[in-house]
């Protein structure tokens, strides 16, 4: 079981490795000139000199790199050109935001996806199967910018029972009263029993986060429900069924149990890409992430920013696939 | 295990019902708010000494100049000074004082603060340091005088107004921080201003929150607002519909079409003032055929100028008349225009060898743009007319920057399509910054344009502008005149600044020397 855990965690440091090498490398061909940008319009020969210097940018490639990666195992990621803040510091303060919202957004996922696969699996071909296909088809092929808008049309716009966008009403916002511990709204207010806090931000997450959780809802659904009514075809199913054990058991304890495992797979897939997928909710729903820092790094060649993103986003598909790997192996024959 | 699940649900929702029937009964009175939405995150920069983009419409709430200027007028008004005046030699500059001024710090504003801020700026060399190079030294002979001595005249009092660059803060507490540990701390989300409003907060890419300053020198009998909040709304749909919802007052920006709708809407106002940004097309001088006059001239005779300000701007805009905008001084009306006449351009290539086009010529736009994209679209049939090919390249904004200013002369674009506008409110800004000849470094004359004539009326255009402005904007329409004979750049249009805001608020008076910003002290909400 170590040696296994210890080949994948090599694996994924080689491919965390392989990710700073291309991210860097593609800043080093990107036709643009940070110095420039860093010293401004007007800058002269002399004063752009100094900005290369102060960026490190005078110095040869290879020492470029050797520099970024002794930093990054210092946790210094570089300095934001755009911002002129420790990119690992504007990663602090945007990923809370991001991960509260991914997080939410797959609890939903997982409180509706799993409960209608195992239903349309147990009720094949039924109008509950059609239904709870039809919904997953839904969740996977709607545009999420689509679905977004709509929701904020219905729920804002028409009911107006749910907020437009952000994370937090105005006057909240204003009075300065929202508790700052950890950057995740939901608990910092559970923490510090601001409820008034904890209810606005609630409120707030509720769309973006069933507009994320749309897609991952659709692959969860389907991926149980086949794999369940793969597994509920087994022989050890009808012999424990003619041992006259009882369904709940033979389905729950022993078929679901068997069935989950390409289900976790998907989920981790899932999850690693909802964090880029959120970019796109976020700016409609004017949630104040990664995605709009992501964008503004993209747009203005902040490169130090966009290889932060781009290596904390590695890290995590590398830890969410390490994670999955690890529980899977947990059943002795795919470690074999 | 299903009653240890039942058990968290039951606490997580219990706790924060229980914690809203505690902390409710401490409810205080609620300060008034003015909410703005802006579609990009203006703030990184915190230094006011290298602030040279987005930050105004924050930094003038927290920070003042000495003067203000008043295009309409013409006139600069003292905010931080009280009066000025210049030698006949337009040498030495001596601005008084206000008394009594108070740093958000608590410290009192004294001419050291403004000797100290403006020369941390000449020695930082950042944002716009560029506006004091003709500050030679300064003098302070005492708490409340300020004496100025150039290298050169120029209208400093223009310069003390500037939108960029000219804010004053505390010396005391900057000099016991110390460069660069200071330009970290600004940047960390800090300041040291005078202005109405101290910063409360700042989210990066999320909100700015500022609180009254309860010292504030003009003080606070109006009906003020309490806070004025910056929130970020990259996404115009968003915007518009919070602005809608009245969650805020004002939007930055939206789409022509959203500003249309809305101004049928009696709950917003829309206000369209004459501003000072314009759109230029810079002509690659240096490219064949382009170097030729007649064919810059032929191309600036195929620009459908109407149908542009028309269909693409909504008529929120006029076409140019020379580099100057409309409304500021050095801006004359009865200079010569180009207009869309295609069989003057016929004309003007065969004079220069080309009757028939065939030639292709490479524009870049900044991607994201959609206003210059349909600008090109339209442009590009027209060129068709006369046998020249556009083709239009979409590239990120910095990397277009970098093409036009590429060592490699043969890679830079033929025509660049850019925005540009003032930092000091003068005609200067637009003549030196686009026209003056240029090599190292190349600033913004991307047609790459040299004239020494040209050059030499700056220059003295400048000298004269800080005592005789009349005379000043003389020597300024004989530049215009040279450069419009010269054409090399297309003056496309002035642009309007189109304001949305709730119609609740009163006392927004738009003023283009300082773009976007919203001098929230001046507001107020009706019935409040």
């Amino acid at each position: 079981m170590w040696t296994f855990i210890v080949r994948r965690l090599v694996n994924g440091i080689l491919v965390i490795i392989g990710v700073s090498i291309l991210t860097f490398m593609l800043t080093v061909i990107i036709p643009s000139d940070p110095a420039a940008r860093w010293a401004g319009p007007r800058a002269n020969a002399e004063q752009l000199a100094k900005a290369r210097e102060e960026l490190g940018l005078d110095q040869p490639v290879l020492v470029r790199y050797v520099r970024y990666v002794s930093g990054v195992l210092r946790g210094d990621l570089g300095t934001s050109i755009r911002t002129r803040q420790p990119v690992m510091r504007d990663l602090k303060t945007y990923i809370p935001a991001t991960a509260e919202l991914v997080i939410v957004g797959m609890i939903i996922a997982l409180l509706v996806g799993v409960p209608l696969g195992i239903w349309s699996a147990l009720r094949k071909d039924s109008w509950i199967d059609h239904l709870c296909r039809a919904t997953a088809v839904f969740g996977v092929s709607l545009p999420t910018f689509w679905l977004a808008m709509n929701l904020q049309v219905l729920f804002f716009r028409w009911l107006g029972w749910l907020p437009l966008g952000g994370r937090l009403s105005g006057f909240i916002e204003a009075a300065g009263t929202a508790p700052n511990i950890t950057g995740f709204l939901l608990l910092d207010s559970l923490l510090t029993l601001n409820g008034t806090v904890f209810f606005d931000a609630l409120k707030h997450l509720l769309l973006p986060a069933v507009t994320l959780a749309a897609y991952p809802i659709g692959l969860v659904a389907k991926q149980l429900r086949s794999s369940l009514l793969e597994v509920l075809n087994e022989d050890y199913v009808r012999v424990a069924r003619a041992y006259g054990l009882p369904q709940r058991l033979v389905t729950y304890g022993y078929a679901l149990r068997n069935a989950l495992g390409p289900t976790i797979t998907v989920f981790a897939l899932c999850l690693g890409y909802s964090l880029v997928n959120t970019f796109l909710i976020e700016a409609v729903f004017n949630w104040p992430g990664l995605g709009n820092y992501t964008a503004l790094a993209v747009t203005t060649g902040d490169y130090p920013a966009i290889m932060g993103i781009t290596l904390f986003i590695a890290v995590v598909y590398v830890l969410l696939n390490l994670i999955v790997d690890v529980l899977i192996a947990l059943d002795p024959r795919v470690r074999v | 295990m299903r009653r240890l699940v039942v058990g968290l649900i039951a606490v997580c929702l219990v706790v924060p019902l229980l914690a809203v029937g505690c902390k409710q009964g401490t409810a205080s009175k609620t300060p008034s708010v003015f909410t703005m939405a802006n579609n990009v995150d203006p703030m990184g920069v915190w230094d006011p000494s290298d602030a040279f983009a987005e930050q105004l419409p924050i930094l003038f709430n927290l920070y003042e100049t000495l003067l203000k200027y008043d295009p309409a007028t013409d006139k600069c008004t003292g905010v931080l000074a009280t009066d000025w005046s210049v030698t006949p030699d337009g040498l030495t500059w001596t601005f008084h004082l206000r008394q009594g001024v108070k740093f958000h710090c608590g410290h009192e504003l004294t001419s050291a603060d403004v000797k100290y801020d403006i020369e941390r700026i000449q020695r930082r060399g950042m944002g716009a340091a560029f506006i004091w190079s003709a500050v030679k030294s300064i003098d302070t002979p005492d708490a409340y005088t300020v004496v100025l001595h150039l290298t050169r005249p120029c209208p400093m009092d223009l310069t003390m107004a500037s939108a960029y660059g000219a804010f004053i803060y505390c010396s005391q507490c900057a000099q016991a921080k110390g460069d660069p540990a200071l330009a970290d701390w600004f940047n960390q989300g800090n300041e040291l201003g005078t202005g109405p409003y101290k910063l409360q907060s700042w989210k990066l890419g999320d909100e700015v929150i500022m609180t009254r300053f309860d010292d504030y020198w003009r003080g606070w009998q109006g009906n003020h607002f309490d806070k004025v909040v910056m929130k970020v709304v990259p996404e115009t749909g968003t915007a518009r519909q919070m602005l809608e919802a009245g969650e805020v007052d004002y939007v930055r920006l939206l789409p022509f079409e959203d500003i249309e709708a809305l101004k049928k809407n009696p709950a917003f106002n829309v206000t369209a003032t004459p501003g000072f940004q314009n759109v230029y097309i810079a002509i690659n001088t240096l490219h064949k055929p382009l170097d030729n006059k007649l064919v810059r001239q032929a191309i600036a005779y195929t620009v459908p100028y109407q149908d542009i300000v028309n269909k693409v701007m909504f008529g929120y805009a006029a076409q140019a008349t020379g580099p100057v905008p409309k409304g500021m001084w050095g801006h004359f009306d009865d200079l010569k225009q180009y207009t869309y006449d295609l069989n003057k351009a016929k004309d003007l290539l065969a004079q220069a060898g080309c009757p028939n086009g065939g030639f292709t010529l490479v524009m870049t736009i900044a991607s994201g743009d959609e206003n210059h994209r349909k600008v090109a679209e339209l442009w590009k049939s027209e060129l068709a007319k006369v046998g020249i090919n556009l083709d239009i390249r979409t590239m990120p904004f910095d990397a277009q920057w970098e093409l036009a200013k590429s060592p490699d002369v043969s890679q830079r674009q033929d025509l660049y399509i850019y925005y540009y506008w003032p930092d000091v409110c003068s005609p200067e800004t637009y003549f030196e910054g686009c026209f003056v000849t240029q090599k190292d470094p190349i600033i913004y004359n991307v047609s790459y344009y040299s004239n020494p004539e040209v050059d030499r009326l700056i220059s003295a255009a400048w000298e004269k502008a800080g005592t005789d402005r009349k005379a000043a904007a003389q020597i300024y329409k004989q530049v215009q005149e040279k450069i419009i004979e010269d054409c090399p750049v297309i003056f496309l249009y002035d642009m309007e600044d189109v304001r949305v805001m709730s119609a609740s608020i009163k006392g927004f008076v738009d003023n283009p020397a300082y773009p976007y910003v919203i001098f929230a002290y001046d507001l107020s909400r009706e019935g409040k």
